[in-house]
């Protein structure tokens, strides 16, 4: 006997899924601009293949990342999906000791203790190949079990997995959620039942079995109970695409695209939807973004704004009132380009036919051979301090240069980006791109780290850009400069589009450790200061609380200095910041005087 | 009847009138000061608005008025206490106590630090003022930049540090647009061919012949008044100072290079002035200054009957008003305290 | 009137009767902080576009606040939206806010 009614809401449920996904990834698929679909095609047969699997495996069952984040978040995670894959992959395995056939129907290894009892295999048995199978598919159930009860837990108690905030989910979420709760506490009675009235079982379930059956009338039960496992696997399939656990095939989807796109693949709509199918709704990202946490927008943390962006809903004030810090982004365990999500979503906002005027430089001073080229920034001009400073700095290393915006300048085009509008960019970095190639320099100095990150990404220079911290960092090293050493209490903000991994924070955090002799430690932060040009929301009231919370994760006091390294930082920090703002480079020429 | 002990912190102009009055009255009065001299902010100014009056002379007028009595406690700076029924208890900032019966709170106001309007470079830019050095030089008859130089071109900025959000102000100061128009009237007077400008938001002359001042400035001295805030400010080579604003009312941006750039530095609450509404349960206003019991009744009393507020202590104030608080505060809290109306 | 080589423009008047300011209010709604603008120019002042443009962000949002929409489309265009601005306007206006969602608007305004 092979078949049984009701295996049908499972089957039906499987095949709805298989079609849905599989027209999920087709469209993706198809979306692709022609020269990347090429890119995939040439690469799936490379080890990009290897290394995408090897990604699959290390993220989508293991969730390294997860378990770098806490260890009882990872082990929830990681029960489900790898406990779920073995079950499965070990069903399918013992299923054929049964069944003659080479392909077997898909519900037979799930519904397989229905079908087969085979009760002289012993509950602890470990020796013979069946009664390895019996112990390693309970054991597997056990560790299913184990995530979920840690689920249930997590749910009231989010605090003990690392994460002060937990997801809010919608009804049909629920609906997904409680079915997918039921599954294996039902797979665990519809089996311990069966084993109850059949023998057969392995430790668990036929131990469970037993004592179920002494107490209770099995042989009516055992059968209502497959039906509702059944049932409960049928409508989790047939919700999954429409709910947060689509994420368990778009995010396979995603890695491979990752792996097998190439550089391009960033930039394409499957990749974006793709992306957004592959949040899990984990929560992690909750935790990191400072909109959620100490503004007034939880909505604006990925996982809330993903769910909003699935559901067809483009919310404005989410879309714009993210930072653009990336602190979610290096946080996600999925790995999901957080930031061009966002900008992609306002893209779709902002209207962008008609195009910027951009001015053009007045006629440029003829080619000057300077080594190095000056972009201090449109607002570096109001932080004098720090111009001052990186002037007198200049002088001092006797280095030629040519201050290229000392009578204003073109915008570097990164706030304009930031906003959605890639074309009216554009126009701005041409501009920008002939005024500094035209000086003829070998290095671009900038004292904005919006200017440098969009140098450094999206001007293809072929010249070296640095930020002031790294360019006195190497002065200090090659004893051009002295760098002073302070008694006062200093904490260290880092501007978050230095990029936090990059080489100009490395540089500042270097630099600010060098100018303490004695060993004490400097608070750092690496928070934003709530005044980014990637927010569009309300500068002045909520950066206001971002800022503060911020600055206070530093210092609380007035007789600390807080250093930075960005002209939109110091303005923010000095205005909501008890003590006094500086920027490096006016710290290290002020005891210099 | 003198026997009940009146302390006065703030020896400024509303502190010096209190004193006299009240001494006159028979009480017994001491009068504290942070600042080794007596007269405030009045002793930092050269001539006064709107009738260019000495300020030297007033001042002079003022202490006069102050018998020897009156014990002066100089150089010493109030940093706390508490208030008790008929008793008050001052902490000054060496440790000692100093107790008395009646309190005036006379403690003016603090000229807004602007070094921290970082774009205007003060301390940064050799030749950017704030009006308080301003009045000193016209004390020593001098006018020139920081390399000798006499100046042909001034500016005057109006509103910094007042009405700006940015450094959390946003009330007026009141007495810094006629200061300004005062400052430029003298200017002129003492450098005749130079280019004078006044960069303001709004001007605000609202008492008795300030707005003939403002008059005067444009018609006889000829001073020149662009309507734009100044919101940029750079250095060239030669240490002169180079500006950007717009001029609104032609619609253009406008850059302009000076010889000296002067900020009109507003008032703001004086040092201790949180401190002591804290530790005396006093409530301050939307500017930060002490906030009297009434804004037009009242205005000098807080909500404990012996101790009352006088002067640029509760906002900003000129010496009209500065010095005719201090007499009206000391009359009420002498009725208070020798229970002349009940 | 033409015989006296005089012809009564409209354009030279506002004119509060006729104005239609249902457009600008979305964007009042939005940034609500425009309502606070004194006009002190600082913004125009400061202005990255304004240097070497005839861009003025004071008088263009001015002239959007008194529904005078003729300009606004190609004037609005010029801003960078880079920020300056808004780092000192003393009335705290987001003013590269408001210059964002004008272009918005602008946008929305076009035939
Ligand atoms: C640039 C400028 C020019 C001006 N010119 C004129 C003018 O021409 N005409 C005019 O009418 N007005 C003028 N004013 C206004 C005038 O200066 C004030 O109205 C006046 O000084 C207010 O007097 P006051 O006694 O209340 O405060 P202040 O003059 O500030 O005196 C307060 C005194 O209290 C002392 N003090 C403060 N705190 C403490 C403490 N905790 N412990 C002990 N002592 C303390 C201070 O040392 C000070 O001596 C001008 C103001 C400015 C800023
Ligand atoms: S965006 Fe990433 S971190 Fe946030 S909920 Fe989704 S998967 Fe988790
Ligand atoms: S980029 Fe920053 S502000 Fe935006 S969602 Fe991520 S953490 Fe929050
Ligand atoms: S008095 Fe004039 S200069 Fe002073 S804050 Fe008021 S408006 Fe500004
Ligand atoms: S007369 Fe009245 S309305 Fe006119 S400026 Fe003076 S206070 Fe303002
Ligand atoms: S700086 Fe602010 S108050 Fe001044 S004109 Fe611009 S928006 Fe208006
Ligand atoms: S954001 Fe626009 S209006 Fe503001 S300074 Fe930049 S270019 Fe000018």
């Amino acid at each position: 006997m092979t078949f049984d009614l009701f295996v049908l809401p499972f089957s039906i449920g499987l095949v709805y899924l298989l079609i849905v996904v599989v027209e999920r990834f087709r469209h993706w698929y198809v979306m692709l601009p022609p020269a990347i679909k090429k890119e995939l095609r040439h690469r799936i047969l490379c080890r990009s293949t290897v290394n995408a699997i090897w990604e699959i495996i290390r993220e989508g069952l293991l969730h390294k990342r997860l378990w770098q984040q806490n260890r009882l978040l990872g082990y929830m995670h990681m029960s489900f999906a790898l406990g779920w894959f073995l079950l499965i992959v070990m069903g399918n395995l013992e299923s054929r000791l049964y069944s003659q056939l080479h392909v077997n129907p898909p519900y037979y290894p799930i519904f397989l203790k229905f079908f087969v009892h085979d009760s002289h295999v012993l509950p602890f048995e470990l020796t013979t190949i069946p009664g390895f199978f019996r112990f390693i598919m309970d054991f597997l159930l056990l560790f299913v079990l184990s995530g979920l009860v840690l689920a249930l837990f997590k749910r009231s108690g989010s605090r003990w997995f690392g994460l002060h905030h937990t997801t809010k989910h919608n009804a049909v979420d629920r609906i997904a959620l409680t079915s997918l709760w039921l599954i294996f506490p039902l797979r665990l009675l519809a089996e311990s039942f069966t084993a109850g009235c059949f023998g057969g079982g392995g430790f668990l379930t036929n131990s469970l079995g037993r004592v179920l059956s002494a107490a209770l009338p099995a042989e009516h039960l055992y059968y209502p109970f497959w039906w509702a496992y059944s049932f409960s696997l049928g409508v989790f399939f047939i919700l999954l695409p429409y709910t947060r656990y689509m994420h368990i095939p778009a995010e396979i989807a995603y890695i491979l695209l990752k792996h097998w796109g190439g550089p391009k693949i960033t930039q394409t709509q499957s990749y974006y939807e793709c992306g957004m199918q592959a949040c899990s709704r984990c929560g992690v990202c909750l935790d990191y973004c400072q909109v959620a946490c100490n503004g007034n927008s939880p909505s604006t943390a990925p996982a809330y704004f993903i769910r909003e962006l699935r559901a067809g809903r483009a919310v404005k004030d989410i879309t714009e009132n993210c930072l653009l810090c990336g602190r979610c982004q290096d946080a996600c365990p999925v790995g999901i380009g957080l930031v061009n999500l966002r900008l992609w979503a306002r893209k779709q906002l902002t209207l962008q036919d008609r195009l910027l005027n951009c001015p053009a430089y007045p006629a440029t001073a003829a080619r000057t051979s300077v080594e190095v080229v000056w972009f201090a920034g449109c607002m570096t001009h109001l932080t004098p301090n720090t111009i001052k400073s990186v002037k007198q700095i200049l002088q001092n290393s006797g280095i030629k240069y040519q201050w290229l915006d000392a009578d204003g300048s073109i915008c570097c085009g990164r706030p304009m980006l930031m906003t959605g509008r890639e074309q009216e960019a554009m126009q701005l970095i041409e501009s920008n791109r002939k005024a500094i190639l035209d000086t003829g320099a070998r290095i671009l100095l900038t004292n904005c780290p919006i200017c440098y990150k969009m140098f450094r990404d999206n001007y293809q220079l072929n010249i070296e850009i640095v930020h002031h911290a790294d360019f006195i960092l190497h002065l200090a090293k090659a004893d051009k400069i002295k760098l002073p050493s302070l008694d006062q209490k200093l904490a260290l903000h880092i501007p978050c589009e230095l990029d936090r991994k990059s080489e100009a924070a490395t540089a500042l955090k270097t630099l600010v450790g060098r100018l303490k002799n004695n060993a004490q430690e400097i608070p750092m932060s690496e928070l934003c200061c709530g005044g980014s040009l990637g927010s569009l929301g309300e500068y002045n009231s909520d950066t206001k609380q971002l800022c503060e919370a911020a600055s206070k994760s530093i210092t609380q006091d007035a007789d600390v200095t807080t250093i930075t390294a960005c002209p939109l930082c110091k303005k923010t920090i000095d205005r909501h910041s008890k003590g006094p703002t500086k920027d490096i480079a006016e710290i290290v020429m002020e005891t210099e005087k | 009847m003198s026997s009940k002990r009146i302390i006065i912190v703030g020896a400024g102009p509303a502190g010096l009138a209190a004193a006299g009055v009240l001494a006159r009255l028979g009480a017994s009065v001491t009068l504290i000061d942070k600042d080794p001299d007596m007269g405030g902010h009045l002793s930092k100014w050269h001539q006064l608005f709107p009738d260019r009056s000495s300020a030297q002379i007033l001042l002079e007028q003022l202490v006069s008025e102050v018998p020897d009595e009156v014990s002066r406690i100089m150089g010493r700076e109030v940093i706390g206490g508490n208030v008790r029924t008929n008793q008050v208890d001052l902490k000054l900032d060496e440790g000692t106590w100093i107790t008395g019966d009646g309190l005036l709170l006379a403690t003016g106001f603090d000229l807004f630090d602007a070094h921290r309007k970082e774009e205007y470079g003060y301390g940064i830019y050799d030749n950017v003022y704030t009006q308080a050095e301003v009045e000193q030089m016209f004390e020593n008859g001098r006018i020139e930049n920081r390399s000798g130089k006499i100046p042909q071109s001034i500016a005057f900025l109006h509103c910094v540090g007042s009405r700006d959000q940015k450094v959390g102000v946003s009330y007026c100061s009141k007495v810094c647009c006629v200061t300004g128009v005062k400052q430029a009237i003298e200017m002129r007077e003492k450098l005749p061919d130079a280019i004078i400008y006044n960069f303001y938001m709004d001007l605000r002359m609202f008492g008795q012949g300030f707005e003939e001042l403002y008059h005067d400035a444009q018609e006889k001295y000829n001073i020149r008044f662009i309507r734009g805030r100044i919101s940029e400010a750079a250095e060239n080579q030669q240490g002169k100072v180079i500006i950007k604003a717009e001029d609104t009312l032609t619609a253009r941006p406008l850059k302009l290079t000076v010889d000296m750039l002067i900020l009109l530095c507003g008032m703001q609450p004086s040092k201790h002035t949180a401190n002591l509404a804290d530790t005396f349960g006093f409530t301050t206003g939307p500017d930060g200054f002490l906030k009297p019991l009434g804004p037009s009744q009242n205005t000098f009393r807080t909500r404990h009957p012996h101790v009352m507020l006088a002067g640029a202590c509760t906002g900003p104030a000129t010496l009209t008003e500065a010095i005719q608080a201090g007499r009206s505060a000391s009359l009420a809290l002498y009725e208070q305290l020798f229970n002349i109306i009940n | 009137m033409k015989e006296f080589g005089f012809q009564k423009q409209k354009d030279r008047q506002t004119d509060l009767d006729q104005i239609d300011l249902s457009q600008i209010a979305s964007v009042l709604q939005i940034v609500d902080s425009w309502k606070r603008c004194i006009g002190c120019g600082s913004c125009a002042a400061v202005c990255t576009a304004g240097q070497f443009s005839s861009f003025n962000p004071r008088r263009t949002q001015m002239l959007a606040r008194q529904g005078c929409y003729s300009t606004l489309a190609l004037e609005v265009a010029k801003c960078q939206l880079c920020g300056k601005c808004r780092l000192v306007c003393p009335r705290d206006v987001d003013t590269r806010k408001l210059m964002h969602e004008l272009k918005q608007l602008q946008i929305s305004l076009l035939p």
